[in-house]
This record gives structure tokens, sequence and C-alpha cells, in this order.
């Protein structure tokens, strides 16, 4: 099997529509809840633009009136993307890596948002949802390279910026969240209620340091697929509650599952989820019907039958569409 | 001749892989930049490294009304937004490059705005907190304080 064939295999199915689904819906509360930060950052000086990214060749910043518009126009053509519309799509991507760089661009990058930025782009660029299941492989896969990427990126970062092996100490990371913990106080932000008693702890912060590590560089361990995908997505998650707990910061996307759901059988919990409040399956209507929508009314038995393999990795049983209704099998 | 599905299948084979591969290099590549080269969606993710002090300094915004008491302003008086660490960078950013001054008139001409009519004016102050004692004392006292700017609210 050639390179570009072992990309393209087919994608587990039903999984696409899902992660399509969820990545937008995302992407469209976080227009709407940053909205005004955006609006609000119109108003600023043009002496406080510091533009980065895209915006930094468009010159200056834009009339608020510009921007006004814009998030309408993008929330709408969001809404659209939920139909499986291309060009919607391509037209939301565009909208929402603008909004979020420009608001990036008055001296603070908030790095919550570029990981949904990146996959937004990726269903741009993929098939709207309606497509065969052997054509959704490569957006899952695109998917999960970049949120590998980012995470071990950032971990890359700490030893190339944070004194290299030092960061492993744990005394960069007690200052920091001692610091971060004291000016959030100071300012009246949100601050971390164990903080302070969590600094006169050293070997806390000498754990999470070595945690953290394994944690972004490990993220290399999801490509492999299976039960090692499954644990790193676990520990990702743990650790961000972490980072919550410890500085009060949120970090929505993860938080919220959206960022590792292209690597997870979400198929399953559709299926599993209607299996439990048990839908009748609707007959199935020829030539309406696609290879990528999730199975319906499922029994226990064959819940236990769906074969587990993953595009990502080697040895993938293909997934095969039955007659019967109940016969519904797919990767995982 | 190739039908048009089959077509597009070949099409979707060659550019599929090459745009995961451009995006994925895209991401990677800004770790070759500098620190402080950070940029938005492809960044070099400099959170966390850091190298802080046993003290710290920070610079806010304070409005003191008639009593002389003073009040840590709201991040959308302070900086024009509701993000507390946006308020934070550009009251650092215009003390580091001395337009702290015009800042300040911003400031108090949004606090002039403001249904709270109690501050009468507005000083822009940098501080040094020793960080351990400032977490866990309750009564945080700045180890010095320097007031980089004064203006009044003008409610004229």
């Amino acid at each position: 099997m050639s390179l570009i064939e072992w990309f393209d295999r087919p994608g587990p199915r039903g999984r696409w529509p899902i992660v399509r689904r969820l990545v937008v819906v995302y992407a469209l509360a976080w227009t709407a809840l940053r909205a005004q930060y955006w609006r609000d950052s119109a108003h600023l000086a043009p002496t406080r633009w510091r533009p980065v990214g895209v915006v930094g060749w468009l010159g200056g910043p834009p009339p608020p009136v510009v921007i006004d518009v814009l998030v309408v126009a993008t929330f709408v053509v969001g809404a659209i993307t939920l139909g499986s519309s291309r060009w919607a799509a391509v037209a939301f991507a565009a909208g929402f890596v603008y909004l979020t760089t420009f608001g990036a661009s008055w001296g603070q990058i908030l790095h919550t948002e570029n990981l949904p930025a990146l996959h937004l782009l990726i269903v741009a660029a993929a098939p709207p949802g309606r497509d065969r299941a052997d054509a959704t492989g490569w957006p899952l896969r695109a998917m999960t390279a970049v949120t590998v990427t980012t995470y071990v990126m950032a971990g890359v970062a700490k030893f190339r910026f944070g004194g290299g092996l030092d960061w492993l100490t744990g005394d960069r990371l007690l200052r920091l969240v001692a610091n971060d913990n004291v000016r959030k106080l100071l300012l009246g932000d949100r601050s971390s209620p164990i903080a302070p008693w969590l600094v006169g702890h050293a070997w806390f912060f000498r754990a999470s340091a070595v945690i953290t590590m394994a944690v972004e560089l490990g993220a290399a361990m999801a490509l492999w697929g299976g039960r090692l995908r499954q644990v790193w997505v676990g520990a990702a998650w743990v650790f961000h509650v972490g980072v919550l707990a410890v500085m009060a910061v949120l970090f929505p996307y993860p938080l919220s599952g959206v960022a590792f759901a292209s690597m997870l059988p979400v198929e399953s919990l559709v299926v599993r989820a209607r299996a439990v409040f048990g839908h009748a399956r609707t007959p199935r209507r020829e030539g309406r019907r696609t290879a990528d929508a999730p199975p319906t009314a499922v029994s226990t038995l064959r819940l236990r039958e769906m074969t587990h393999g993953d595009p990502s990795a080697g040895g993938v049983r293909a997934a095969r569409a039955s007659v019967s209704d109940e016969e519904h099998v797919g990767e995982r | 001749m190739p039908s048009r599905v089959e077509g597009r299948d070949r099409l979707r084979r060659r550019w599929a892989p090459a745009v995961t591969v451009v995006i994925v290099v895209a991401v990677a590549w800004p770790i070759t930049r500098p620190r402080a080269a950070d940029s938005f969606p492809m960044s070099n993710y400099p959170m966390f490294t850091a190298d802080k002090d046993d003290t710290t300094v920070l610079s806010r915004a304070l409005g003191t009304s008639g009593d002389g008491s003073e009040h840590t302003l709201s991040p959308r008086l302070a900086g024009g937004t509701v993000e507390v660490m946006h308020a934070l960078h550009t009251i650092e950013r215009a003390v580091a490059d001395g337009t702290v001054d015009e800042l300040c008139r911003e400031i108090a001409d949004r606090v002039a705005d403001a249904v709270d009519g109690s501050i009468t004016t507005v000083i822009v102050v940098t501080e040094r907190y020793d960080v351990v004692e400032a977490l866990t004392w309750s009564e945080r006292v700045p180890v010095s304080r320097r007031v980089d700017a004064s203006c009044q609210v003008d409610r004229g």
C-alpha cells in the first residue's frame, strides 16, 4: 500500500459528519461568546494595534462597522455550514480565522483559539459531510495530525524557550503559577483557590512539569490509534482539568472534547444513544441514504461486534454496509 | 472514459495528503521563530516558558474617590474590552513605550461615561509584590509602587 493509499483509506463510517458538526457548533458558540470582545476591540485607539497573522498584511485596524458586519455574517454562514454547504464552510472558516486573528492583534494572543481555527480550515477543505465514507478518511486524519502537532510543539517550546531540561525541575512552573495567580488576584480576575496552598509544595510542581511534558510530547502516540490513543486523550483531558484547577486557565476546546473528536469513536456514541432511547429505524430510502450515515437501531449484540481499527493506524478491517437493519459494522 | 466520481477521487488522492502536509508543516514551522515572535493561528507556543522572579511587577489602572480610597478599575474601563489580561498588557505596553499619559486620558474618558460617578481621578501605577506573600497573605501590600500617570475624570 502506498503512502497516499494509506492516507486516503476510508474513515470510520459516520464519524466525519459528526466531527464536522461538532467543530462547527463549537466555532459558532465561540463566535457568539467572543463577539462583544471583537466589537469592543474595534473601538480601541489605533496606537494599540499590534497585528499578527493575516491581518498584518491588511494594514491598520478596520473600522468598527466592518467588524460588526463581519461578526454577524460569520455567524450566519456558520449556521448555514451545519447544513453541509461547501461554500458556507469556506466562508465560515475565513470569517472565523479573520476575527480570531483580529482579536489577537491588540497585544494579547488567546492560544485557546488556535486549534479550533486550524480545524475549521480543514472543515473548509473537506467534503461537506454527505460524501462516501471512502472520501472522508483524510479530513479526520488531518485533524488528528494537526491536534497532535500542536501539543508536541507546545512541549518542544518548553525545552526551546523554557530553559531546556531545567524546565523539568518544576521551579520555573512554580514561579509561573504563583506569578499568574497573584496578578489575577490583584486585577480582580478569577484565580485558583488552591494555588496559595500549592506554592508551598515544590514536589507538586516537579511532578507537574514531568507530567506536562509527557502529555505534550506523548501526543505523538495518538497517531498509533487503539488503546494508546485513548490513553493519551484521557491524559490530555485530565491535564487541562489540572491547568484549570491550578491556574484558572480554561481551554474549552479540549475540555469539551471537540478537540479530540476526530480520534474518538463518536459515531458509536450516536448509535448507543439511539439504542438507549429506542428510536425506531426509518426505512432505507434507495438513493438517499449515504454510506456515511451512522446506523440507527442496533442490537446490543451487534454493538459488541463493531469492529475496531483506525484509518490512521495499520491493520484496519474495512467497514462494510449490510442489507440488514441490524448488521452495521464500522471502524474505530 | 473515467466517470466524474473517479476523476474526483483521483484529484482528492492528490491534493488531500498535500493539504494535510502543508497544514502540519505550517503548524510546526513557527517553533523555529524566536520566543517573542508568536503569531496566530500559527503559534510558537511560548506559554508557560517565561522565567519569572520571586517578585512580580505589574502595572494597573486604579480609580480614586473623593475620600482617597482606591478601586481597581474593571478591564472594560482600564483596557476597553472585557479581557483582563488584555487590559494588563495594554497598560504595561503603554508604560514601556511612554504613552501612559495618553492611555490615562483614554481610561479617564471611559470612567467619565461609566454609570458610577464616585471616581474622581485615574492613576496608573507600577507595583512590585513578593509573589509568595501576596499569594498567601490576605492583605497584599506592594514592596514598591510608582505612579506613572494621573489624570482627572472630566464629567463636564
